[in-house]
């Protein structure tokens, strides 16, 4: 215990970089994924290439990807933004096929219906499609949230600085607190950005609170 | 006034849906397509509201080709309903009844009066208003749906199968619910069914379909049960069968009357 509080500052600044490092892939894989499964749910045959490619793209080894993508983007290595991109097309690999899979299950009666309502196209995406899939885009968010946190301390072996060098560093100089700190730590943030998105599922769909209830 | 122009509909499979339909539907009068799977009766009803486009033919409204118009702007000025009801499920009773008011830009005070006004008129009690789809009752959910098409007060009103998936004690009373809605408002209705009784009661005509949307015979009800043109449609109504025919016979005091199978089927009055 003494050792954190002497060092709180460190963990501080710590765990403002992994949110730095984690929250950008988390928004930005889940964005992307919307538009992109979205078109291989409307073009059949696009859908095998995109659910097969980012199902590949999550097979690729994070530190390799972490060393390849600067020869590819041109970006330095120890950049944050390195470690976004590469955290971003993670969270893109996962989203994407769960987020094709809720497109896919939202009720066709009930499309058709918004359609003979008077929907436009782009107005029923918005206003019906997407609120409609939103359970399972949530589900999808959480996994993709919990992922990146936990991704996002590889960073630290490059000597981007994250949580995880509070455990690299600790290893290096035999520091124990050092070594937990970074884990729980780690863990505690993405429990916390997992409940952070149950609830804010709640609130933006409260029809799924209380179903079930019959008159 | 509907009318439907020689119209043809084919799938780029080969499948012919509806061949060279030709029908005209008065204004405020309904018109009840009835038919069997397959005989193109939902596919004449999309046709209406640009859901489908025919392959060659035109349907009119009021003597204008529904082709030339923009098909979002069209839909909003046609009542739509849907066996499954096809409600929003993230949206209140309420909201969904506004839907169509809210896309035709009404501010929303002034749509959710209306929208209460309109469950008034569907049988609702308005302490359902706040309630989400999947917390009514089938028939419930069905009277949401017609309260839905009536909000704007459109001219037409287009029913596929409404009341297709309800019991059919629940099934009776929304159709009379909704002979006495149209006695009110009188609206020009297209009602598609397979339930020759249903068509009957609701259609002040009725057009029997055959496969590929030939008409076996067009009329109003007593017609074709009077009337029948061919076995096919005397088959279909009951009427030529002996289904229909009633025999009367008097037990304990009272006329009862049996139908063809030596079953009571009720009891004559006067």
């Amino acid at each position: 215990m003494s050792w954190i509080s002497a060092n709180a500052s460190t963990i501080m600044e710590r765990f403002v970089d992994h949110l730095v490092l984690s929250l950008p892939p988390i928004l930005l894989a889940f964005l992307l994924a919307l538009p992109l499964a979205r078109l291989a749910v409307r073009f059949r045959p696009l859908r095998t290439p995109i659910t097969l490619g980012s199902a590949l793209l999550y097979a690729i080894p994070s530190l390799p990807l972490f060393i390849i993508m600067p020869l590819i983007t041109g970006i330095e290595l120890r950049s944050a933004t390195n470690v976004i991109i590469a955290l971003t097309l993670y969270g893109l690999a996962l989203m994407v096929p769960v987020a094709a899979d809720a497109f896919t299950a939202v009720d066709r009666d009930v499309l058709q219906s918004a359609t003979a309502q008077g929907f436009a196209p782009m107005h029923r995406f918005l206003a019906v499609e997407l609120p409609l899939a939103g359970p399972a885009l949530v589900a999808g968010l959480r996994v993709v949230a919990v992922s990146t946190v936990s991704l996002a301390t590889v960073g630290a072996v490059l000597g981007v600085p994250s949580l995880g060098s509070l455990f690299t560093q600790g290893f290096e100089r035999n520091i124990m607190p050092s070594i937990v700190a970074g884990i729980v730590i780690t863990a505690l943030l993405a429990v916390l950005l997992d409940q952070l998105i149950v609830l804010i599922g709640r609130v933006l769909m409260p029809w799924t609170r209380g179903a079930g209830v019959r008159a | 006034m509907i009318s439907f122009d020689n119209v043809t509909k084919e799938y780029p499979d080969g499948t012919v849906a509806v061949r060279e339909f030709s029908h005209r539907i008065d204004s405020r009068t309904a018109c009840a397509f009835v038919g069997t799977s397959g005989s193109g009766k939902t596919t004449l009803l999309r046709m209406v509201n640009r859901m489908v486009d025919p392959t060659s033919g035109s349907v009119l409204v009021d003597g204008e080709d529904v082709a030339a118009m923009d098909p979002v702007k069209l839909r909003r000025r046609i009542g739509y309903v849907m066996q499954a009801s096809g409600l929003l499920p993230h949206r209140t009773v309420q909201h969904n009844i506004a839907t169509v008011l809210l896309l035709n830009g009404m501010d929303r005070r002034q749509a959710r009066s209306r929208a209460l006004e309109m469950m008034e008129l569907v049988g609702l009690d308005t302490s359902l208003a706040e309630r989400y789809p999947a917390q009514l009752s089938g028939g419930q959910q069905q009277r949401v749906g017609v309260a839905r098409a009536l909000a704007p007060d459109p001219n037409i009103l287009l029913m596929d199968e409404p009341f297709g998936a309800v019991d059919p004690i629940v099934r009776r009373e929304l159709q009379h619910e909704m002979t006495r809605i149209q006695s009110e408002l009188a609206k020009t209705i297209i009602f598609v069914t397979h339930d020759i009784d249903e068509a009957m009661l609701i259609g002040d005509s009725v057009v029997l379909l055959r496969t590929g949307g030939q008409i076996a015979q067009a009329g109003p009800p007593e017609e074709l049960l009077t009337n029948p043109a061919d076995a096919f449609t005397a088959d279909f109504v009951g009427g030529g069968s002996h289904e229909r025919e009633l025999t009367a016979k008097t037990v304990n005091g009272r006329t009862l009357l049996f139908d063809a199978d030596g079953k009571p089927a009720g009891v004559l009055r006067g």
